[in-house]
């Protein structure tokens, strides 16, 4: 039996190669499977089919996170494919990013036809408040998940940073359990 | 809680056998932030209210307000206006239809008409609660010598009034509409020092503690510290000053104790939550959306005024628009108001109008307080329609030919730069602003616009739509080609935004006659009410001030190690230019909302359209309040100052007309 390729892990797969957020992460927004479907929809199922076997592939042929994003650099934006292909995977970026569906460019709507829904839009409340980049920049949604009365008053935190304080905070704590 | 079902709402039918009674003192136009004051304090002094209002009474109910919240948040452009339904029956404005104006084209596609030589950039809304649901809440006093721009500096006119007259009804509007400040932060800036020391009340505290300031504010002012800036040659400090809030901070247990609280018999100072559930919004969250609304309503708006004015004695009537003020011929006093109620199925289709009249019982008083735009435009279309192209005054009010004239506006100077590498400003949380570099008060103000930086804790979010432009940005670099994606997108981001610096000037403007709202045959709306049409310039006075302030930032800039990214082109919409040293040079400005100078108060019948007591001249027992009423802008933020002016006004009728 041939593998089929429009399953919603594919899907959070390939975005989490896109957007710098794990599958946890994306998973945890609530939002993977609308996601998946608005895509599909959209674009349509052969096309979104085209774009998921070729993360198949780059995914098969890559052992590295930098193997994956030279893959897809050269894969989805750089390959025969790059105009099919490469402002859909765009387009699910901006999507988890800020919950907007951005009508595809001209020339692609001429070349491969496109879904009366493929309009400039906030898909939902919801994708609005989960998008990605209020997490990426550490601030929150404006009028969503409010931090609280005088959060603003100290420095932001610095997640990127934070990940190697943690992991020097457990090499000392190591090396002090060690030493006792 | 109280119930909104038991509340201040009345039927038509209600109300049109009320008036028919001669049950009224009074009848209010427009329940937003002058009217649900006006309307609660009146109430208070046990005279019975009636308030008209032009929107709908969706933001009255917990879903209404509740489906706000959500339109903002699907929606794609995020303008102030996008919460709030259009509605054809009581049409508001929209940044959305601003545009450049070419010569003598008028730009007509929205609801207000701009006539140019600039686009009037400032909007408003027409629903229950009026354009304080979507107000920033920036509530500081204006300066004592805002009131004699005239005397002391040659420029515009003097207020009929002191500062100190009023400053009593400062310290009440601070109360209901709960501000959050320091004094002696708010004194800095004053730079006379008799009129500091008359400031405040001797003791006076604000209700609750200055909002803690941003990482951001911080920042900045520790950077800025001992740093001064040169205007007309004269030295200025550069400060970082906490900016008054009306959103709700930590009370402050010594305004117990101050003599204002003490004289008003009350105890200490509980925030007022949510109107729908008053546990919510106790403090500011941090939501960052104050405009154009605060999902847990720790900012201000007028429905906390509407809530807590007494059911027996207020009646609010919505959908129901006015449009005639019926004057008597013989007593030259109003003997009724015009009103059309809508039903409110009626965006597209014909719709379903009724027709009536508000009349106040005899010796009563009515009082319009739509908003500086639409008061100014009931007043030209009531009795004959002051439409003509010809200066020949109509209208009601009008013997002065002042109403609509000397509109004012705080136009609004972005500038925006990026502060070195590896800083973090913590963008993007807290209130929009909660600090601000001020240059209002000084002896440049006879050569130049005076004006207040906020520091704008969003970034680059209204100077160039972070972080969406960043986001966009990264993904289409300008080769087109090499997107930046994965964990290198998500870090840029971060660093990039962490960056931005911006502030937002709120520059001063004279009041000058030309500049004006009017109406025109052929601009009509749904209803076949006029819709305004604005004329409106800059002047050079506000020009160099504009000049002045982004000389402030270039420094501020200078000083952080920054490096300034403003761009003000000839294409924008809001572009004006005049010469420096013999070479052209542009500033964009945009609105601030501070809509003022309509119908403004005066010594003397011959040049304005209210006293002192915002008593029209021309008739006994119509009143006019809200920011049109006032002679000068100055550089605060107006609706503080024209809530203390309602509270005169109650003060003027309870104890002399009523
Ligand atoms: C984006 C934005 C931000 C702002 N931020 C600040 C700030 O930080 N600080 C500040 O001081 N000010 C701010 N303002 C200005 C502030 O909102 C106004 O000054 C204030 O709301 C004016 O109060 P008002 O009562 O005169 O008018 P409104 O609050 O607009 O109320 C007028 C009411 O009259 C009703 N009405 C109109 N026409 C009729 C009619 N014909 N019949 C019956 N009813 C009618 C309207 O529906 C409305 O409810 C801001 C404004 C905007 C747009
Ligand atoms: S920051 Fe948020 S919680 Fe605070 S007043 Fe503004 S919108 Fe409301």
């Amino acid at each position: 039996m041939s593998k089929r390729y429009d399953s919603v892990d594919d899907f959070v797969e390939l975005s989490s190669e896109l957007t710098g957020f794990s599958v946890a992460e994306l998973e945890g927004t609530g939002l993977a499977e609308s996601h998946f479907t608005e895509v599909r929809e959209l674009v349509g199922e052969r096309i979104f089919g085209r774009l998921l076997i070729t993360w198949d592939k780059i995914r098969n042929e890559s052992k590295s996170s930098k193997a994956r994003q030279t893959g897809i650099h050269k894969e989805i934006f750089g390959s025969e494919w790059g105009d099919l292909l490469g402002p859909i995977a765009l387009n699910i970026v901006r999507l988890w990013y800020l919950g907007n569906w951005f009508q595809m460019p001209r020339e692609w709507r001429h070349k491969y036809g496109a879904a009366a829904n493929d309009q400039t839009r906030v898909v939902s409340a919801e994708a609005y408040r989960e998008g990605l980049v209020w997490d990426a920049i550490c601030a929150y949604p404006t009028a969503a998940k409010q931090p609280g009365f005088g959060s603003w008053a100290f420095p932001p935190e610095d997640p990127y940073e934070k990940k190697a304080a943690t992991s020097r905070t457990t090499k000392t704590r190591a090396r002090k359990k060690k030493s006792t | 809680m109280i119930n909104y079902e038991k509340g201040i709402e009345a039927t038509p039918e209600e109300v049109a056998e009320k008036v028919s009674k001669d049950y009224y003192d009074v009848i209010i136009v427009g329940a937003g932030f002058a009217g649900s004051i006006l309307a609660k304090e009146l109430g208070k002094g046990a005279k019975k209210v009636l308030i008209l209002e032009a929107g709908r009474s969706t933001s009255i109910r917990p879903e209404g307000y509740d489906s706000y919240v959500t339109r903002f948040q699907e929606a794609l452009a995020k303008t102030p206006n996008s919460p709030y339904p259009e509605n054809p029956n009581a049409p508001q404005s929209s940044v959305l239809f601003q545009r450049q104006i070419q010569a003598g084209q008028a730009v007509d596609n929205g609801y207000q008409v701009y006539l140019g030589p600039q686009p009037f950039m400032s909007t408003f809304t027409r629903l229950t609660a009026g354009t304080s649901l979507h107000w920033l809440g920036t509530s500081m006093r204006m300066v004592p010598s805002d009131f004699e721009m005239s005397k002391r500096f040659g420029r515009g006119v003097n207020w009929p009034i002191s500062y100190t007259d009023l400053q009593p009804y400062y310290q009440d509007a601070e109360y209901e509409i709960g501000v959050s400040a320091d004094v002696e932060e708010q004194l800095r800036d004053i730079q006379n020092p008799e009129d500091k020391g008359n400031y405040f009340e001797k003791g006076y505290e604000y209700p609750m503690h200055q909002i803690p300031k941003t990482h951001l504010d911080k920042w900045l002012g520790k950077k800025l510290e001992g740093k001064s800036f040169e205007m007309e040659g004269k030295k200025y400090p550069m400060q970082v000053v906490g900016t008054p809030q009306s959103r709700n901070g930590m009370p402050n247990p010594k305004y117990a104790d101050s003599p204002y609280n003490k004289r008003k018999k009350r105890g200490h100072y509980v925030p007022r939550g949510g109107v729908h559930d008053p546990r919510m919004g106790q403090r500011c969250e941090g939501n960052t959306a104050c405009v154009p609304i605060c999902p847990v309503m720790a900012k201000y708006n007028g429905l906390k005024s509407l809530y807590s004015a007494d059911p027996e004695k207020v009646d609010l009537l919505t959908q129901a628009v006015v449009t005639n003020i019926e004057i008597d011929p013989k007593t030259q006093q109003v003997s009724g108001l015009d009103y059309t109620v809508y039903d409110s199925e009626t965006s597209a289709a014909p719709g379903n109008y009724q027709k009536f009249v508000a009349r106040t019982r005899k010796g009563g008083a009515y009082i319009v307080a739509a908003h500086a735009i639409e008061t100014a435009k009931l007043l030209l279309q009531s009795g004959t329609p002051a439409t003509g192209n010809n200066e020949k005054c109509g209208g009601v009010a009008n013997s002065s030919d002042m109403v609509g004239r000397n509109l004012m506006d705080h136009p609004y100077l972005l500038t925006w730069g990026l502060v070195p590498r590896g800083t973090r400003l913590g963008v993007l949380r807290g209130p929009l602003v909660s600090s601000e570099v001020p240059m209002r008060d000084g002896a440049f103000r006879d050569a130049h616009a005076a004006f207040r930086g906020d520091v704008r804790n969003g970034g680059w979010d209204f100077a160039a739509g972070a972080p969406y432009s960043n986001v966009l940005g990264l993904l289409a670099p300008g080769d087109g080609k090499n997107p930046v994606l994965g964990s290198k997108l998500r870090r840029q981001l971060y660093e990039d935004v962490q960056r931005q610096l911006s502030f937002g000037f709120e520059i001063e403007q004279l009041p000058d006659p030309a500049n004006r709202v009017m109406i025109r045959e052929e601009y009509r709306d749904k209803l076949g009410a006029y819709r305004p049409v604005i004329r409106y310039d800059m002047g050079e006075y506000s020009i160099r001030g504009m000049q002045a302030a982004k000389r402030l930032s270039d420094s501020i800039l200078k000083e952080v190690g920054g490096v300034d990214h403003t761009v003000y082109q000839e294409s924008d919409t809001g572009y004006v230019f005049h010469y420096e040293d013999g070479k052209k040079v542009g500033y964009t400005f945009h609105g601030s909302g501070h809509i003022v100078g309509t119908h403004r108060m005066g010594t003397n019948r011959g040049d304005s359209v209210v006293n002192s007591d915002q008593q029209t001249w021309d008739h006994e027992n119509l009143y006019l309040v809200g920011c049109g009423n006032f002679p000068t802008i100055g550089t605060s933020n107006p609706s503080l100052t024209a809530a203390a002016l309602a509270f005169k006004c109650a003060d003027h009728l309870i104890k002399k007309v009523l």
